[in-house]
């Protein structure tokens, strides 16, 4: 009896152990070719956020006042508040009071605190990772009932006019944003809820010395390859320079990540499943840009003493740099200077450098909107109604990207509607009119966005890919690049996993 | 020794001591330049120059060495002469290490004094500019007429400056002689658990604080920055240590008299602890003065905002550029914010020392 029992408890516990290491197996499958950011993009939403409509829908009667806490400067809030009045011409019961909050991170930590009273905004600037946090609280509203085949997609309000409006976002209105910075709105969890609109974006462009390509006959590159060879006869040209400049080291390692079809992060799933980013692909294309990096062929932000490589791009002494991939909300910095009142060259703009041109991928930057929950129904309607104009209104957004230098999150044949874009779009030029030139590159790149997951940690996660480089940029020779990149590789994700255990 | 020979040391030694500092604002100012801008030709020439004069000041430095001890050699013993090389090499040391210290301690206010006068396109050079090219002294005009409102900034700042530091005085005062002087049970328990508090950081509060402040409809009031930093224990202690030096046969003399516990401290205490209670009222002052995170949480409008919101809220951006930020115009008005704390600190830093080295403690 006694040996039947062992019997049994041995292979219970070979079958537990068996069942383990298979577990563990499919684990390290999911790691190895789990879903990638398209996945997650190309989800169906769900048809319904929870929404729970008010007998008799949007009260236009009721005297509602939401609050609205952004960033915006004295120029941009002037536009706004400008909005604010028709809208209000439109919903005379809505008042809205927009509060600025220095920078992104400031109204981040500003709502994380008020969620902790219940006192939270109703709608607020955002960025994924902010909404992840805020969403551990259950905070914020989905917005799946009022999208294109939610439940509340076809109401309507009457106004006072007797105009019928749509509550709900319409098709043509969805059509009217650019699908990677509409997508952004739902890359939490499943990806099945929508938490954002895209507000104002940005993203990296390449920013050239035109006419020094034209003087010295080279071709702009369009991929990896061509840059680094670009980079060797420039420095041949001028072996004082250092040819390519790449601000954010971040985004360069979630970029070719994206370009490279391989795995970055994952918004669910253990500790481990979640920090998708060691792997061979991956290491591959650091060992590459490490080679690169000790050739003297480029630099990054914190490589170059923690300053824009805008500012290498336009010196006009040595070290200068030729080609510069920085964001397009700073272009008015990559600005060629004055010398003797003329400008010393003229700056081209291109795509930032391709794995694979055909399929380009560029990062998506820049502020969304969210909206809180409430316990007063009307007032979520209020704010979603506020959102929808905002982001879906030209005008505005024609005025906000010309004063702001961020893109709009909405289609370039949309936004040529408006003449005063239009006219801004057409004075275009790599001198004077460089914030419109990048612009202009943004919109024509419209199917190039992508955006990586949100989830908590998901800022930890670009932060020590950031650092990850920085380590392995650290490597003096070929000899120890190997070591210092496996090092860093498992410093960062260790850093990552123990931030959020 | 004759006094021609001790006044040729005495230049001799001031000399040593200001080649000593020369070598060490070079070497400093050529490790800055080197950190800052390590690819510019020049900050090699600089850390050249600099170890150049730190190895002629060690070589002069030797040389007047000798000569003290050859003139002076009947008249010292070897030992002496020993005594005196060893002090002579600790008094450079300090004062070396002091002038390096110094140094790194100003030098960001240097920074930030002539990056308020430069112009946008030299503030961003990659390679920083020690000296401004060209002065911009618009910039602080422009911190005035911006939309930073300064001088409201201001007002906000000294009311909520004043009222708390008068406020916080009297609980303080009280707080502190009740602990010093009466007898009451509990007494020890309630002061060490007070005392205990301060081993909690403060940032640990904020959540609570704010919910608490939220639940009383204070946020956007000037009771929001005043009333929950009432109660320093830090405060309460120092006075309390200062309260317990002052002899308790006053006390009782003053009882036997017939006299108030009340009358007694302003009469008596008060008086005698003036210095430690300016002490306070200027680090008080200097606390609100700079405190950030909680006021940009609970009162972030115009009417309550204090100056060191209200410069992180400004707007400098460029107009006609979009995206561009003038930053020498914030430094400007940082710098403007900065002179009151600098003025305050210069005219009663004896105060501010005296009254926390009292306690025995450091700020």
């Amino acid at each position: 009896m006694k040996n039947k029992i062992g019997a049994i408890i041995l292979a219970s516990t070979m079958l537990c152990t068996v069942a383990v290491g298979f577990t563990g197996c499919i684990q390290e499958g999911e790691i190895n070719n789990g879903s990638t950011v398209d996945d997650l993009a190309n989800v169906p939403l769900a048809t319904s956020g929870g929404f729970v409509m008010p007998e008799g829908g949007f009260d236009i009667t009721k005297p509602v006042e939401i609050t609205f806490y952004h960033t915006m400067g004295k120029v941009l809030q002037e536009k706004l508040d400008y909005q604010l009045e028709l809208f209000k011409e439109l919903f005379p019961n809505i008042t809205v009071k927009a509060s600025k909050y220095g920078n992104y991170d400031d109204v981040h930590t500003q709502i994380s605190t008020e969620i902790s009273a219940s006192n939270q905004p109703n709608i607020a600037y955002c960025y994924g990772d902010h909404v992840a946090d805020y969403n551990v609280s259950n905070a914020v509203f989905a917005m799946n009932d009022f999208l294109p085949g939610g439940t509340y997609a076809n109401e309507t309000v009457t106004l006072e006019s007797g105009k019928v409006y749509n509550l709900g976002l319409t098709e043509a209105e969805q059509k009217m944003f650019i699908e990677g910075f509409y997508n952004e709105g739902h890359m939490f969890d499943d990806g099945k809820m929508m938490y954002m609109l895209p507000f104002a974006k940005s993203t990296e462009v390449m920013f050239y010395n035109k006419d020094f390509f034209e003087d010295n006959n080279l071709k702009v590159p369009t991929t990896w390859d061509e840059l680094w060879d670009t980079c060797e006869r420039i420095l041949e040209i001028d072996p004082e320079c250092i040819p390519f400049g790449y601000d954010s080291e971040s985004n360069l390692f979630i970029t070719l990540c994206e370009q490279n079809d391989s795995a970055y992060t994952y918004p669910t799933g253990t500790a481990v499943n979640r920090f998708r980013f060691d792997n061979e692909k991956n290491r591959a294309f650091v060992q590459s840009l490490t080679k690169n990096f000790l050739n003297g062929y480029f630099t990054t932000q914190e490589l170059n003493n923690g300053t824009y490589t805008s500012n290498l791009f336009t010196s006009l002494v040595e070290p200068k740099c030729y080609m510069c991939v920085g964001s397009t909300a700073g272009g008015q910095y990559q600005k060629p200077p004055l010398v003797n009142g003329e400008y010393a060259f003229e700056a081209g703009i291109a795509q930032i450098p391709q794995v694979d041109p055909a399929h380009p991928k560029a990062i998506s930057q820049g502020p969304s909107v969210c909206i809180f929950k409430d316990k007063d129904p009307q007032k979520v309607l209020a704010s979603w109604l506020l959102v929808k104009y905002l982001t879906t209104n030209i005008e505005f957004q024609a005025d906000f990207s010309i004063d702001s230098g961020y893109m709009p999150p909405i289609k370039m044949e949309y936004m040529e509607t408006c003449e005063a874009y239009k006219a801004q779009l057409d004075e275009a030029n790599g001198t004077t009119g460089i914030a419109a030139l990048s612009a202009k590159m943004c919109l024509e790149q419209k199917d190039a966005y992508f955006t990586s997951p949100a989830f908590v940690g998901s800022s930890k996660a670009r932060t020590e890919v950031g650092l990850l480089i920085q380590a392995a940029f650290d490597a003096q020779n070929l000899e120890e690049m190997d070591e210092k990149i496996d090092q860093a590789f498992k410093d960062a994700v260790n850093r990552c996993i123990d931030f959020i255990t | 020794m004759k006094r021609s020979e001790t006044s040729a040391r005495k230049i001799c030694i001031v000399v040593m001591g200001l080649f000593g500092a020369l070598a060490a604002v070079m070497l400093l100012t050529a490790i800055c330049i080197f950190c800052l801008a390590p690819a510019a030709k020049w900050a090699g020439f600089c850390l050249i120059a600099g170890a150049v004069v730190a190895v002629a000041f060690l070589l002069f430095f030797a040389y007047n060495l000798g000569k003290f001890a050859g003139e002076n050699e009947d008249a010292i013993t070897a030992a002496a002469r020993r005594q005196k090389i060893k002090k002579v090499l600790i008094y450079i040391g300090i004062y070396t290490f002091l002038t390096v210290i110094a140094i790194t301690v100003l030098f960001p206010f240097y920074f930030m004094l002539i990056s308020s006068v430069k112009t946008v396109d030299e503030y961003q050079l990659a390679t920083p500019t020690l000296w401004p090219r060209e002065f911009r002294w618009s910039t602080y005009a422009a911190a005035f007429t911006g939309d930073l409102h300064l001088g409201r900034l201001f007002l906000n700042t000294v009311i909520v400056g004043v009222v708390s530091t008068l406020l916080s005085l009297v609980v303080t005062v009280l707080s502190a002689y009740a602990f010093a002087r009466l007898e009451f049970r509990g007494k020890n328990v309630l002061f060490a658990l007070l005392l205990a508090t301060m081993m909690i950081p403060g940032e640990l509060f904020t959540v609570t604080n704010y919910i608490t402040v939220s639940a009383f409809h204070w946020l956007h009031t000037f009771a929001v920055l005043i009333v929950p930093f009432l109660v320093s224990v830090f405060y309460i202690y120092l006075l309390r240590q200062n309260f317990m030096q002052i002899p308790n046969e006053l006390y009782l003399a003053a009882k036997v008299d017939g006299t108030s516990d009340l009358k007694y401290l302003w009469k008596v205490m008060i008086p005698l602890s003036a210095p430690t209670l300016i002490s306070i009222t200027i680090l008080k002052m200097m606390g609100s003065w700079n405190s950030y995170m909680w006021p940009q949480l609970v009162a972030n409008d115009t009417l309550h905002r204090l100056v060191t919101v209200g410069i992180r809220q400004a707007d400098f951006s460029i107009s006609g550029q979009p995206g561009m930020t003038d930053f020498p115009a914030q430094m400007a008005a940082i710098v403007l914010v900065t002179i009151p704390l600098l003025l305050v600190f210069i005219f009663f830093r004896k105060y501010i020392m005296r009254g926390v080295s009292r306690s025995g403690i450091k700020g």
